[in-house]
């Protein structure tokens, strides 16, 4: 029997692919070099949306778990990077690595109970916890930690080493150098047994769980995971902002975390670079003419990939390529 | 704490009935083709856009534009109906998340662009404004309104289900769709004009209850959570679960608010998630959940 195609594509490891991997990895480590200050921060931003949106895409896309709550576990990330930073003497990477931890440790635990629900009634579940999100960080028993709707403060560090850079240029760099880490990580885990125990859930859960898998242990790993590369993002975004609010993990950015996955290519690992810029960038654009306008684009993006091109820009961009092997086979 | 507490009740049950009129066609329109339309949201804006819209543009009389709103929702659902969601019933739930989110952002952005971001006044008539105190309660007449009008509908709902041919269409499609088909029913005739009365309602919810809780171009999104809470808790397809569960969520909500303003209106979201994890299909659903 033939892998399947998705396997298939994740597994195949030539040398062109890892040079061009590598590539890309030298020419976005020289950023810092070249562009502006300003520009510098958007890009970091792209960086950490691509490691959140890594983490969805583990979820919706290989394991076909539908999430409109990732917000959640990005601000988990945040805040808990943003009072670590502060009340203990933990360096601001240690600090990540426990948000990350603790998210993966809530992502698990709501997955364990969530993996009963089905496709709308988990939808609905997570909607809901990307609502409540920011009203619990209201929440008046948590002001001490959360600092309420004030918001807190993250304290700033300089880069290690004595190493000349500046503040923002190192802060690019480490992210880079995380989601280098965690691509890697992630690339490896799906193109293992577990990618395939995984994606078999998606497809045919009655089919995976004959073969041996056990569903409930792997979908709530597979939350927790995903809950983690999301914390991790949220983690380094605070340190981007240095500055964390209720107001800024909203339902919204939940949905504008899962237009970017579906953008970029839903059950994808480059998907979710494409999705960062997009999430990134377009608002960015749009925002200048019209904040109703960021809606508009999203709505009209969302819909016309439905129709147009359902594996998104890396599915687009996949097909493109195909069809050139294609067509210089063909030709003699 | 025995007066307000019937306060509490009355404008719970006012806010819930609201909820069930926001939220019945969903429950309806969902058990029937397992179609998650999260636009739903977006047909009770538009009611209340148009109420808004006819009263202060037109001059029309309150009463009056609450036909309107509930014509003006069922026939936007069923150009959406026919041009975009049809193709879409066989798709996976991802994309139908996706698709009707899409739409919903549409909703959003166009509402902001036509009538602005800011919230909509209403005038109420003079015959609503007023209010009596019996037994220590404070009655409004709106709200009194809001219910009778609920009531009525249910009425008709339950009637219209249970005693009439197309009644029993939809509740053989929502049993078993194949078996309907395989019997010559017309399902999807019967799915769209059940779709057109769903919204409708959900238009005429919304154009109800700009008095209550204002409206925004948030509206699609802030009342989506509440119909959805409805829908899965009340169980797809049950008029009775859905009001049951609207009356329970509106009463639970003010109460809330009322009683522990200090908790903030989240604990609602938890109750529900925690509500969902316990009993995957609802408090009053039948078991739709395939275990593997």
């Amino acid at each position: 029997m033939a892998s399947p195609p998705v396997a298939a594509a994740t597994r195949q490891r030539s040398p062109m692919q890892a040079i061009a991997v590598l590539l890309v990895l030298a020419a976005a480590a020289t950023m810092p070099f070249i562009v502006s200050s300003f520009h510098l921060l958007q890009l970091t931003m792209v960086v950490i949306y691509s490691i959140a949106l890594l983490g969805l895409n583990i979820l919706t896309g290989y394991n076909g778990q539908i999430s409109l709550g990732h917000g959640a576990f990005y601000a988990i990330g945040a805040y808990t990077t943003a009072i670590l930073l502060d009340y203990t003497g933990l360096p601001y990477w240690a600090a990540i690595a426990v948000a990350g931890g603790l998210c993966l440790l809530v992502g698990f635990l709501f997955g364990l109970p969530a993996l009963r629900l089905e496709g709308l009634y988990l939808a609905l579940s997570t909607f809901a916890l990307a609502v409540a999100t920011p009203q619990l960080l209201k929440f008046h028993a948590l002001e001490e930690w959360t600092g309420g709707v004030q918001g807190r403060y993250v304290s700033a560090f300089s880069p290690p080493f004595g190493l000349p850079l500046a503040w923002d240029q190192w802060l690019y760099l480490f992210s880079l150098a995380v989601a280098a880490i965690l691509f890697l990580l992630a690339w490896n885990l799906l193109r293992g047994s577990t990618g395939l125990a995984i994606t078999a859930i998606r497809d045919n859960p009655i089919a995976a769980v004959s073969m041996g898998i056990n569903i409930s242990l792997y979908k709530s790993l597979t939350f927790g995971v995903s809950a983690m590369y999301t914390g991790i993002a949220g983690g380094l975004g605070a340190l981007v902002t240095q500055f964390v609010a209720p107001d800024s993990f909203t339902v919204f950015l939940s949905l504008g975390l899962l237009v970017g996955s579906v953008i970029g290519g839903v059950a994808s690992i480059s998907g979710a670079i494409f999705g960062a810029f997009f999430i990134q960038f377009v608002p960015n654009v749009a925002d200048q003419i019209s904040k109703a306008v960021t809606w508009a684009v999203y709505g009209s993006v969302l819909i016309a990939l439905m129709y147009l091109a359902p594996t998104g820009i890396s599915g687009f961009l996949a097909m493109i390529v195909r069809r050139l092997r294609e067509w210089r086979k063909v030709r003699p | 704490m025995l007066t307000s507490l019937g306060g509490v009740l009355f404008d719970g049950f006012a806010y819930g009935m609201l909820l069930f009129l926001l939220s019945v066609g969903l429950s309806v329109t969902l058990g029937m083709m397992n179609f998650i339309n999260l636009a739903h949201g977006s047909f009770g804006m538009l009611g209340g856009y148009v109420t808004v819209t006819l009263m202060d543009r037109l001059g029309w009389p309150f009463l009056a534009t609450l036909p309107a709103a509930f014509v003006a929702a069922a026939a936007l659902s069923v150009v959406l109906e026919r041009l975009l969601f049809r193709h879409s019933y066989r798709a996976g739930e991802l994309d139908q998340v996706l698709l009707t989110i899409g739409v919903v952002f549409m909703s959003v952005a166009s509402a902001a662009y036509i009538w602005g971001t800011v919230q909509q006044p209403v005038q109420l008539p003079d015959y609503f404004t007023g209010s009596f105190t019996f037994l220590g309660v404070n009655f409004a007449y709106y709200r009194l309104f809001l219910i009778g009008t609920a009531l009525v509908v249910t009425l008709l709902l339950v009637a219209g289900l249970e005693w009439t041919r197309f009644g029993a269409q939809v509740r053989a499609a929502v049993d078993n769709q194949r078996m309907a088909r395989g019997l010559g029913i017309n399902v999807n005739l019967a799915f769209a004009i059940t779709f057109a009365l769903g919204s409708g309602l959900a238009g005429l919810g919304g154009s109800l209850a700009i008095a209550m809780v204002g409206l925004d171009p948030d509206f699609a999104f802030a009342y989506l959570v509440y119909v959805l809470i409805v829908v899965s808790v009340g169980g797809l397809a049950s008029i009775g679960g859905s009001f049951a569960a609207a009356t329970v969520l509106g009463i639970s909500d003010i109460a809330g608010k009322y009683y522990f303003p200090a908790l903030g209106s989240f604990l609602i979201y938890l109750v529900m998630v925690g509500l969902l994890m316990w009993r995957p299909a609802g408090l009053f659903g039948r078991t739709i959940v395939t275990r593997v």
